[in-house]
């Protein structure tokens, strides 16, 4: 869900995180980009089908959502866990944009952040009026 | 750089010095991501603590799942 609100910093640690924990990933490997092209199995996928839905719309949320976890095998404390890492992330992320917190660079996240497809996504404030988002992140 | 001032550990004292020793013996460095609110100590240590229940608990979601999640 980092990547998904353009958040450089928690991507890319999370990305790292995630390769450490298992190398071959695919969803490492292109920093959560695609999670639908990384070769994860159904249980997985609606998971984070749940968590981007949950960070781009989360008022919408309906019980259907967690009746579909449950059928891919998640489990009422499993769909607690998920949003709750969703909660703490998307908050991380506000921390990491909002006080424009700089990349870890001893941990090779310079380079990383060139692959990143929102690299350049910024929008400048227009003193007394409220910049427009330079991309919905509801899509 | 970062909008606002940060203290580094060099000139931590007190409860903020306390929450970078944490940080450190818990993940093993002081990132960027956590330091930012080094002027809010209470907040950092209350937020350490939520990652540590979240991301490191009791849970049948795994690791690997939960950092699919954040990334």
């Amino acid at each position: 869900m980092s990547a998904t609100i353009k958040c450089q910093y928690l991507t890319l640690a999370h990305a790292q995180a995630l390769c450490g924990e298992d190398p071959e990933s695919q969803l490492a490997e292109q920093r959560g980009e695609n999670y639908h092209d990384a070769g994860l199995p159904p249980k997985r996928v609606a998971m984070l089908e749940f968590a981007e839905f949950l960070t781009t719309t989360s008022s919408a949320v309906t019980e259907d959502w967690v009746e579909e976890l449950r059928s891919v095998g998640w489990d009422d404390a499993d769909v607690v866990d998920i949003v709750h890492v969703v909660a703490l992330f998307n908050y991380m992320c506000c921390v990491a944009d909002d006080l424009r917190v700089d990349l870890d660079t001893e941990r090779g996240w310079k380079e990383q952040s060139q692959r990143l497809s929102f690299k350049d996504v910024t929008a400048p404030k227009v003193f007394g009026k409220i910049a427009p988002m330079p991309e919905s992140p509801v899509t | 750089m970062p909008y606002v001032k940060t203290i580094p550990y060099e000139d931590s004292q007190g409860e903020l010095k306390e929450a970078y020793n944490t940080m450190t013996k818990s993940c093993g460095r002081i990132t960027n991501v956590h330091a930012v609110s080094s002027l809010k100590p209470g907040i950092m240590k209350t937020l350490m603590a939520y990652v540590l229940s979240v991301m490191f608990g009791e849970s049948d979601v795994s690791r690997a799942e939960g950092e699919m999640v954040a990334a």
